[in-house]
């Protein structure tokens, strides 16, 4: 961690932060979501284990994997869709959307959360998938864990013009929540937060202008900065959303270096890079 | 009903028709199929009327390589003629081949999703 971060969470957390740099040492565990289209969690955990792998449950349909001899993407199983190699932080998002109707996930790449939405609405509905790149990978995830209601366009978000019943926004985001992965976080300056945080502002406005009356948005980044999510909550609340609480934890920060921000972004859920990677996700409906 | 985007030909429904008139040509749609023969996509998830067989460890491994597969591998066969569907000892179903003589060709696997992400 640089210094930059390390002064900027020292801040966040208070004393926490001492957990936080502890579990920064260790090793960052890997978790799989069952591809309920395909197989059962018990089947699933039966057949792996007959493989070596020593496998915890984590939440429902995802398990961490403790150890294993094959690598998760070259199984058998992995490429009959019977999983996806995913953190469990990830499986929150679209576990908060609850799915249905005419769904839209507007940053879709490389399609982890796009397959996860699918299986959610049993293949029923439509879930249209956008990026700006990565199609192959969107693509052929989508195929393997054979969802069949996922149209993929290759376009800038912000281009799409339609009114859907739910949103999934999964903002391109610094990525510091993925500190224990990645080298790369290190070397985060405010410079770059601010670039994205403009980026993740405009694209929450399309998302707000494409959603129904009462239709909901999930905004979601695995950054750890306030300016890229609840910040971003903010701007979501000044522009005709209300906030819902997410089901995983009110751990939102609702004063940031000094800033206040609305009581209600307490209902937003934080979780830090201790057990996994790190994740913000907000649930917002349209008023 | 079938429809052409920018990664081959795909089926869709009604639903999905709606958006793809108002949005133009999608990268991809609904389930993948193939010129000739069905696609991973549609083996996996529709009734197909194509007969199965049944290969052992060795065969399971050479098919999902992009290999044909040898007699001997064969345990249990419907047909001895055609396209078959090849699965495994325990049913996972590894995609489609087809007689020729002795062997099975493999015409697609499902390793076409390591091999992809390879390359
Ligand atoms: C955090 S990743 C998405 C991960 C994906 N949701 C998943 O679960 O696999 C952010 C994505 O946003 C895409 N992106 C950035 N700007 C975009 C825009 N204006 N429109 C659409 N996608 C965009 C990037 O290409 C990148 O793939």
């Amino acid at each position: 961690m640089n210094e930059f971060l390390t002064e900027r969470y020292k801040e966040l957390l208070g004393k926490d932060f001492r957990i936080l740099e502890r579990d920064m040492e260790k090793p960052c565990p890997r978790y799989i979501r069952v591809n309920t289209l395909r197989i059962g969690e018990r089947e699933l955990k039966k057949r792996l284990e007959e493989k070596e792998y020593v496998l915890r449950k984590k939440m429902n349909n995802c398990f961490r994997i403790i150890s294993s001899r094959i690598s998760p993407g070259a199984t058998i199983e992995h490429l009959s869709g019977y999983y996806m190699v995913q953190d469990w932080t990830s499986l929150l998002p679209p576990l908060c959307l609850e799915p249905e109707g005419l769904v839209w996930d507007m940053c879709a790449s490389p399609g982890g959360k796009t397959s996860h939405l699918s299986e959610l609405m049993r293949n029923k509905g439509v879930l249209l998938a956008t990026d700006k790149g990565r199609m192959r990978a969107l693509f052929y995830n989508t195929m393997r864990m054979c969802c069949s209601n996922v149209i993929i366009y290759k376009r800038d978000a912000k281009s799409i013009d339609f009114e859907f019943d739910k949103i999934l926004l999964d903002a391109p985001c610094t990525g510091t929540g993925m500190i224990r992965k990645t080298k790369h976080v290190s070397d985060i300056s405010q410079g770059e937060i601010d670039y994205l945080s403009n980026i993740q502002k405009k694209l929450i406005e399309k998302a707000i202008s494409s959603l129904k009356e009462g239709g909901t948005l999930v905004y979601s980044t695995c950054s750890m900065e306030p300016e890229e999510n609840e910040m971003i909550v903010q701007h979501a609340l000044n522009n005709g959303m209300k906030i819902e609480e997410t089901g995983f934890g009110n751990t939102g920060i609702v004063d940031p270096f000094g800033y206040e921000l609305d009581k209600d972004i307490k209902k937003t859920t934080r979780i830090w890079p201790n057990e996994s990677t790190g994740f913000f996700v907000a649930k917002l409906v349209k008023k | 009903m079938k429809i052409k985007c920018e990664a081959g030909e795909f089926e869709i429904n009604e639903d999905m028709k709606k958006i793809i008139d108002k949005f133009g040509t999608p990268f991809a749609a609904g389930i993948f199929l193939k010129q000739k023969n069905p696609s991973i996509q549609e083996i996996m998830m529709k009734k197909l009327d194509i007969p199965k067989i049944i290969v052992n460890k060795m065969g399971e491994k050479n098919f999902i390589y992009g290999k044909d597969i040898l007699n001997e591998s064969i345990i249990k066969k419907e047909t001895d003629s055609g396209k078959v569907i090849v699965c495994n000892e325990k049913g996972d179903k590894l995609g489609i081949g087809e007689f020729e003589e002795d062997i099975v060709k493999n015409l697609a696997d499902i390793g076409i999703y390591l091999r992809k992400e390879k390359s």
